[in-house]
Order: structure tokens, then sequence, then C-alpha cells
């Protein structure tokens, strides 16, 4: 057969089982893919500097070196070349090294010859995506620092993370942010896809705890109408609409297990296949996801995937809470100070030195969300001038407040109602009291109340909306 | 092309299905290893049955002589390999064995060591001597 690829350069196959190497070259070549093939890692390397080869796929473990080092070798030389480290079921935490050092994709054996022309694809399909989005790539360069996508700070650990995220915003390695609730985790997936070379695409954002489980596969994968009661037309997935560009799931810990395990098939895949579709559609799409849990107390009490886990956990993000960013709390609170104020058409003064000394050492269970609050608040309830304790809400300046060193949890805590205090209540009334106040104990956190209160986090939702509409 | 899938999936099945001898290893898959000689086509079949079999006596060996002299790198290495090739040819309990093997020579636990290698070894010759018995499903009959 004559290979349609002929002219390109070959893929570099780098395996030293032969009778491996034989079926993944035959799999490729069957295919129409060129492919060069190495036993070792001296005659990888010699193979890589003769062919220049595009996209190299290469065992970690090879008999005269370490596979991880050669990869880097060759990424050190060639940046641009597409690497998919192969590794064996049980070692998957070496393509985890490998990914984090810049492998495109990683294959865990053995694998099927769908896999494996799955990832070579995906491999040459971003490698087009790429060589397209240069141009506006460089216009970004100019006009979108990562200092002014959305964070304010100037704390050590932000100026790490302005790091991390201009570091792996142009890869195409998935991001992983952890954080408690409000620390900024959208923030920064967005920052990541507006410093990426997908910037001009989508940016997608789906909460997977906020949607009803049985409603969550059509919301990510799209359905077909008449797929089931209500699909009254075809409605494309949040995985389809982000086609181009970046997919943010957040709160992914809470997602149901029979949809990690269509995830999981879809990163490998890079295919949608909606609810009632026939065939699946390819899409390429780059995943951020977040969580203000901890993934790996997850996976070891068997809420989350281990695969999924590997797969994911690529690159780390940990959001700071903002009790641990020192003088950020007064950059934010200034900063959102004269927005609201500029809102509301209101003048204000910045901050007295009172709150100054203050607002650093208040624990802020609920982050920067929390003081974006008390913020806002201050700015509609004060006609303007200089911000001065008695503006703040009587809540906040009571609350007991945190000398340095002080261990998180020797702060009071909400008081969740005692039992007496509930009699003479209606079931649904104590029932609200009970979870405002576990809500006000976890700062605010769905997902955490919901655990505490072992109900979905969807469930909370959908009271929390109930309550609106009945005081509306 | 789909024609002649159909045909050696089903032909080498069924051989292996009434072969008195070797036995298959525990929980064997009889469909991937007809899949792989599909795959690598009618030129390389032989010499695929042929390099297999020696992949995997290799793997045995040095299973052997690793467990023997606590070669933790050996060890590492030869279950690495063994996994892949125990999963692709289907012998799924093998392929489970070696993936402990290799967590234990990850940890360098010594007292599992030698309880898996013993373990492992029976399906592996059964899986080495399913391989021999595997006739080239493109030589034609006779």
């Amino acid at each position: 057969m004559k290979s349609p690829a002929s002219s390109r350069p070959p893929i570099l196959l780098i395996e030293d089982t032969l009778s491996l190497q034989m079926v993944y070259r035959s799999i490729l070549t069957g295919a129409g893919y060129r492919v060069a093939v190495a036993g070792t890692a001296a005659e990888g390397l010699a193979q890589f500097s003769a062919l220049q080869p595009a996209i190299v796929l290469v065992d970690l473990v090879l008999p005269d070196s370490d596979g991880l080092l050669l990869m880097q070798t060759m990424l050190a030389a060639q940046p641009n070349t597409s690497v998919i480290a192969i590794t064996a079921n049980g070692s998957v935490n070496r393509a985890v090294d490998a990914m984090r050092a810049g492998a495109h994709d990683f294959l865990v054996k053995p694998f099927d010859e769908v896999r494996l022309l799955s990832a070579v694809q995906n491999a040459l399909a971003e490698r087009r995506s790429q060589s397209n989005a240069l141009a506006a790539q460089q216009v970004l360069d100019r006009q979108i620092p990562v200092e002014n996508s959305g964070f304010i700070g100037s704390s050590e650990p932000m100026v790490r993370i302005h790091a991390t995220i201009a570091s792996v915003a142009r890869s195409m390695a998935t991001v992983f942010i952890t954080g408690e609730s409000g620390t900024g985790k959208e923030l920064c997936a967005l920052a990541v896809h507006a410093g990426s070379a997908r910037a001009s695409g989508p940016f997608i954002a789906l909460n997977c705890g906020a949607i009803p489980q049985d409603l969550l596969e059509s919301e990510v994968f799209g359905h077909m109408k008449g797929s089931f009661t209500g699909a009254i037309s075809d409605k494309p997935g949040a995985a389809t609409a982000a086609d181009g560009g970046t997919l943010f799931l957040d709160e992914i810990c809470e997602m149901a297990p029979a949809l990690q395990t269509k995830l999981l098939r879809f990163l490998q895949t890079s295919t949608v296949q909606p609810v009632g579709a026939v065939r699946p559609k390819k899409v390429n799409v780059r995943i951020v996801c977040a969580t203000n849990r901890d993934p790996v107390e997850a996976v070891r009490l068997g809420q989350f995937r281990e695969d999924l886990y590997y797969r994911l956990y690529v690159v780390p993000i940990h959001m700071p809470p903002l009790r641990d960013r020192g003088q950020d709390v007064i950059e934010i609170a200034e900063a959102a100070l004269y927005r609201f104020a500029s809102e509301e058409g209101r003048a204000f003064d910045g901050l007295d030195p009172a709150v100054r000394r203050l607002l650093p050492r208040l624990p802020w269970p609920g982050n920067v969300r929390q003081l974006l609050n008390v913020i806002r608040n201050v700015v509609v309830l004060n006609p303007g001038g200089r911000v001065t304790l008695d503006m703040l809400p009587q809540g906040l300046v009571d609350a007991p407040v945190l000398p340095p060193d002080t261990p998180r949890n020797l702060v009071s805590l909400p008081e969740i109602p005692s039992t007496d205090s509930l009699v003479g209540l209606t079931l649904a009334e104590a029932e609200r009291r009970l979870i405002e106040a576990t809500m006000a104990r976890h700062g605010g956190s769905i997902p955490r109340t919901a655990r505490v209160l072992d109900v979905s986090p969807s469930t909370l939702y959908r009271k929390i909306e109930s309550w609106r509409e009945r005081s509306a | 092309m789909p024609k002649a899938i159909r045909w050696t999936a089903a032909g080498i099945s069924g051989n292996l299905c009434n072969m008195q001898n070797p036995p298959p290893p525990t929980r064997f898959d009889p469909d991937r290893l007809p899949r792989l000689l599909d795959l690598v086509g009618p030129t390389e079949a032989g010499n695929f049955l042929v390099q297999l079999d020696q992949d995997l006596s290799v793997c045995a060996r040095s299973i052997a002589k690793a467990t023997d002299r606590l070669d933790w790198t050996a060890l590492r290495e030869a279950s690495h390999v063994l996994i892949s090739l125990a999963g692709s040819a289907g012998a799924l309990a093998l392929q489970a064995m070696a993936e402990d093997l290799n967590a234990a020579a990850n940890a360098r636990n010594m007292t599992a060591i030698a309880d898996l290698s013993a373990a492992l070894a029976p399906d592996l010759d059964r899986l080495i001597a399913v391989v021999r018995a595997t006739p080239n499903p493109f030589a034609g009959p006779g």
C-alpha cells in the first residue's frame, strides 16, 4: 500500500520488546503512516537526529537508558516534537512523570490498535492546530500577559502560580486546579486558556456538582432529539461546544462514577458520543479541571477513578487560601473598592489604617469571594469616603482574628443549631437552618456541606434555589 | 480484509479450544492472539510467533534469575515486559500477577517476590506452550 503520508517525516517507534515492536509498527503502517523503529535508546537517539520525526513513540523502560531521559534529550533538541510515552499497566506514575516532562500523551500497555491510532491522530491534529494558531499566539504574547489575566496579588504563592500558568498555558497538558472554595480556581482556568494557543477558541465552564447527575451526561456530551423524554431537539454538549478551545470541569470529584468512565474514554479518544447518537464525533478540546476536595483522598475513598485521576492530574496548581496570601488581601480589597465604587457611582478614598491592619488577620473562610462580598456591602451601604471599621459588616468585625501562626482549627466556627432551638419549627424550616449553619461552618462551600450532610450537591443547589424563589 | 480477520480469529480460537495439550493459562482470552496475528499480517505472522515465543522465554529466564539474585532492576524490567506481553496475548491472570511482581520489585518487597515469581511461572509456561502450538493462520492448511 502506498502511504498517504510518504512525503512527511516518519513516526519514530522506540520499543525494545521486538514482538510488540512488530505489532505497533504493523498497526501504524497499516493505517498509512511511515514508521522508523529502534530497539534501544542509543539507536532511537541516532534515528531521531537523522530523521527529525514529528512524532515519537517511546517506551519508558529501555535496556540501555531510561526512556524518560531519552524523551527529555529529544525534547531539548527539538521542542516541537510530539512524544507519546509508552508504559505498562502498574507503572502509570511513570507516565505522569513523562507528561510533566513534556510528553504529549501516554499509552498504557497492553493497548489496542484504536488507542494507538487515536493517540497518533490526536498528536497530528494538535500539531496542525498549533501551526494554525501561531499567528494568533504571537498577537497574544503581546496583548495578554498573564499578570493582567484577572489575578490580583503579589504574594510569594501567587508569584509562583503566575509562573506555573505562564509555563503550562501553551502546552496541551491537562491542568488540575485545587483549592478551597472562593480562591479563584475558575480565574486560574481562564488564565490558562487566555495564555494558550486556543485563546481565540471557546472557554466552556461546567460545574459538575451543580447539575443533577442524571442530566450531567447530556450536559457534557450532548444528546440527540428523542433520545430520552424531554429531548425535544439535538443539543451539543459542553465537550462539543468547547471544540478548539478549553473545557473547564469544576468540582470534578462530584462527578458520578459512570460518567467518570465516559470522561476517561473521551480523554483517551478525543471523541464524544451524544446520548442517542449512533457515531462518535472527534473534538479537539483541552481539559482544565478543579476541585475543592483532596483528589487523592477522593481516590482512596473510591469516589474518584484512579486512572482518571492519573490522566487529569498532570500539572497541578494549588490556589492558596486568602489567609495565606499576606498583603494580597489589601491589594484585592482596594482594587475591588474602586471597581465597585465606579459601578455604583460612589467615591471612596481607600482603606483606613485600622481596616488595613484588620483584614490580613481575619480567617476568610470564604476566601476572595467572601472578601469581594464584604467590599460590595461597604460600597452599597455607605455614601463614600475612607473605609473605616464601622463601615464593615458587623459579623466581620466581631469575627475572631488570627494572631500570626494561629492554626486554622482554633478559630471558633459558626454554631450548628441545637436540638432545643429547632423544636417548634416546621421540618422544612429546621432543615433550612441546619443546611445554612453547616454551609456557614464550611465557608459557603456547597460540595463540602453536601458531604457533611450526606446528600448530593445538586440537592442543596435545588433547595437553595427554591428558598430564593419563595422569598422573591 | 474483514473476512480474513473473521476467519483467522475463529480458526485459531477453534484450534485452541480443541487442543488437548497444552492447557491455556488462567483467564485466557483466546481472541487476542489471533487478533495480533491479523494485525501483523501474512508477511510477518510466522516471525511474530517466533519472536513472541523468544520474548516470553527471555522473560521467564530473567524473572527466575533475578528472583534468585534479588536483582531489583532486572525484576522491574522483566515484569514490565511481561505485563505487556501477557496482556497483549490474552493471558489476563498472568498480566495481573506480572503487575503485582512489578509493584513488589519497585517496593523491594523480598517476601512477596519469591511467592509471586513461583505463582506466575506455571501460567507463563502455559502461555509459551500456547504460542508454540499456535499455527501461522496465513501459512495455509497442512
